[in-house]
């Protein structure tokens, strides 16, 4: 691959054909993303569920957690397995004797032990107490209602898809963001360096690859959750959601490692990285300034694709019970909790039916997204 | 040949070298040892049960005394279930597992393959349309989502198969096609690629010319061909299967090697997880050798190496 800014082969195409005006690689791949309609639709469609994500606590919904089981003796409702319905909802508190005032005269009144925020939301970070502090002051106690039903325990199932879709997510670009990082410097070193360095750097992959990873993974999880572990590595400041990004992160390089390798292998030899050697730059500097960058684009795709599958591994996991744990939620558990709820006497199909389309079209959008950048960015199909 | 299945093996004894040691001594880096429960067991107790599972020898020789084990191939003694070894309780678990993935594979190919032949023919057309967005679909959709789906429609709205258990074909069928469903709808676009590269190519055109039937210019010419890389896709395949069949078999119920895994991950049965953990080691590498030399086997410019 040419780097970005160099048009001349462009100018000069071969003979007979007429001069075509240089334009930047991204730009060209930009436009040809243009013109796939499906991959764009999902990119619009995967921002707007970042966005979403990002900004659940502002949203008007009800407490993920609040566990609404009733009491029959002084006339609360249960929630329990309620079917989607349209009944308003307003948040509110039940102390002791099970008397509900609402949220906001709580905080009004102020004369609670603790704060109120914290025993409705799950230990939402600082930043995530602002945004409350918003929705509070713009809605209010009005929330929305039950539109996907309420689980077990009558917590509202949309209210938790959303809470569920920031660990989901969270959890596929972190973890392959690390995989990014580990993959390109492994394979960019192996690929730069070559010779004997390279040959063990491979044969080291190639064993990794043939170990079934995810059994691996789940026996590494099984002693990393052991009581006494997890409280050393908490003291460490490392909780289990980090440990979680960490483990995937570092399945799922091979792949990336194997791609950057070959990228850099074809391009170590060009012209340009030769004049930088000559202007006396280092080894290290060439690597990072001249040759990462020129990889990006293949990157970007293999990113892309990395994403879904390191969801779909953390839904998978979730869904064993070995991954993301109560009281934090992910599309996985929800999806666990549904199939968990399934009973020939009552078929409570919308805690399968919405987490499965949460996750599943979430995967798709991911998909065609990656297939669409990789026809962009596809060098081969540049000439069209 | 022979030169390639030996180094084979050489890379897979190693393999399974590397995942034993690795799992050895993070099962032994857990502080307290299995037996640290709940319930505490009294000082005498305890030292007998280190006795039995060799616990009580310094760390260099239980290694080499495991390893030597294991390599005889004996698994050792579970540490949650008594009196039953890993071996027997992998031993039940395989057949069930083996049965379950083999339809399920056996289903991915012949319904992927027919797919993806009948888009190429009909290519463009609504079928084609049709089939590879059910593939995309397909792809996309994680298992244990389809087989949630498919347990609430096919055996609680409309009962047509038991809810979940083990013993008859019954039993069998619709865990078989949710843990196939994607891996078939892989087949199908692999095949469609191939089919629609090989029908352009002049062999099938002179196949044509010389009046053979249709049917018979794809199934003895085209088919054989396009269907390479379906034949390299088996291997990840297998793999994804296995990995599949974790989560199918927790959802129908089936007493499995997955579900023996999960038990043993979750109960921290280090031994029989270690065991399965080698086990599936295994069976992927014999897997990947079968497909290497079923590709040399057909195509004889493939070398194996």
């Amino acid at each position: 691959m040419k780097p970005a800014n160099n048009t001349t082969d462009s100018l000069n195409g071969p003979e007979g054909t007429p001069p075509r005006v240089g334009e930047s690689l991204g730009r060209d791949a930009w436009r040809q993303f243009r013109k796939n309609r499906v991959a764009n639709f999902s990119l619009y469609f995967l921002i707007s569920i970042l966005l979403l994500a990002v900004f659940t606590p502002v949203l008007p919904l009800q407490s993920p957690q609040v566990q609404h089981l009733g009491d029959k003796k002084r006339g609360i409702p249960s929630k329990q397995f309620r079917a989607p319905n349209l009944q308003p909802h307003r948040l509110e508190m039940v102390d002791a004797e099970s008397t509900r005032t609402p949220l906001s005269k709580v905080i009004s009144d102020g004369n609670s032990t603790s704060d109120p925020i914290l025993q409705i939301w799950n230990d939402p970070g600082r930043l995530d107490q602002l945004l409350i502090r918003v929705r509070l002051a713009i809605f209010g106690d009005w929330s929305m209602p039950s539109i996907c039903g309420s689980d077990h325990l009558g917590r509202d199932i949309l209210s938790r898809l959303f809470w569920g879709a920031r660990v989901s997510l969270a959890v596929g670009i972190i973890a392959a963001l690390v995989s990014l990082v580990i993959g390109v410097l492994y394979g960019a070193v192996a690929g730069f360096q070559g010779g004997s360095l390279d040959n063990l750097m491979m044969r080291f992959v190639d064993v990794l690859y043939s170990v079934p990873f995810i059994f691996v993974v789940i026996f590494l999880v099984t002693i990393l959750s052991e009581e006494s572990i997890k409280q050393t590595l908490l003291t460490y400041g490392v909780d289990q959601i980090t440990i979680f990004y960490i483990v995937i992160g570092a399945i799922y390089w091979l792949t990336m490692a194997r791609v950057v390798r070959g990228q850099v292998i074809s391009i170590k030899n060009e012209l340009f990285v030769e004049s930088a050697r000559a202007c006396g730059a280092s080894h290290t500097s060439i690597l990072i300034r001249h040759i990462i960058p020129n990889v990006i684009s293949v990157v970007i795709v293999y990113l892309t694709l990395t994403i879904p599958s390191v969801m779909l591994f953390e839904a998978f996991l979730s869904f064993l019970g070995l991954g993301v744990e109560p009281p934090n939620v992910s599309w996985g558990l929800l999806a666990n909790d549904g199939i968990q709820a399934i009973t020939p006497i009552r078929i409570h199909w919308w805690l399968v039916l919405f987490p499965g389309l949460a996750l599943s079209t979430t995967l798709l959008a991911l998909n065609f997204l990656g297939d669409g950048l990789r026809d962009a960015l596809d060098p081969k199909m540049n000439n069209r | 040949m022979i030169s390639f299945l030996i180094k084979r093996s050489l890379w897979m004894l190693f393999t399974l070298w590397i995942v034993f040691t690795v799992s050895f001594f993070l099962m032994r880096a857990v502080p307290g040892g299995p037996f640290a429960g709940e319930r505490k067991v009294s000082p005498e107790v305890e030292r007998n049960l280190r006795a039995r599972y060799d616990l009580d020898a310094p760390l260099h020789q239980q290694y080499l005394k495991n390893l030597l084990r294991t390599a005889s191939g004996d698994l050792g003694p579970s540490f949650k279930l008594a009196d039953f070894t890993v071996n027997e309780i992998l031993g039940q678990g395989f057949p069930v597992s083996a049965s379950l993935g083999i339809l399920a594979l056996v289903f991915a190919c012949t319904l992927g393959v027919a797919a993806g032949v009948a888009s190429a023919i009909y290519r463009n057309s609504w079928i084609d349309v049709g089939m590879m967005l059910a593939a995309t679909i397909g792809v996309a959709v994680p298992n244990f989502v389809l087989a949630s789906l498919a347990v609430l429609l096919f055996v609680f709205i409309w009962p047509l198969f038991p809810a979940g258990g083990w013993g008859e074909l019954q039993h069998l069928i619709l865990p078989s096609i949710c843990l196939g469903a994607p891996f078939a709808a892989y087949i199908a676009r692999l095949t469609r690629t191939g089919m629609l590269d090989v029908l352009g190519h002049d062999y099938v055109r002179t196949a044509r010319a010389k009046g053979l039937s249709p049917y018979q210019v794809i199934t003895r010419h085209a088919l054989p061909i396009a269907l390479m890389p379906v034949v390299s896709y088996l291997g990840p395949a297998t793999a994804g299967i296995l990995t599949g069949s974790l989560v199918l078999e927790r959802i129908f119920a089936i007493p499995g090697m997955g579900s023996h895994f999960i038990d043993a991950a979750t109960q921290r049965d280090y031994t029989l997880a270690m065991g399965a953990v080698l086990l599936y080691t295994l069976l992927l590498y014999v897997m990947n050798t079968l497909v290497d030399v079923a590709y040399w086997v057909i195509d004889p410019r493939v070398k194996l190496g």
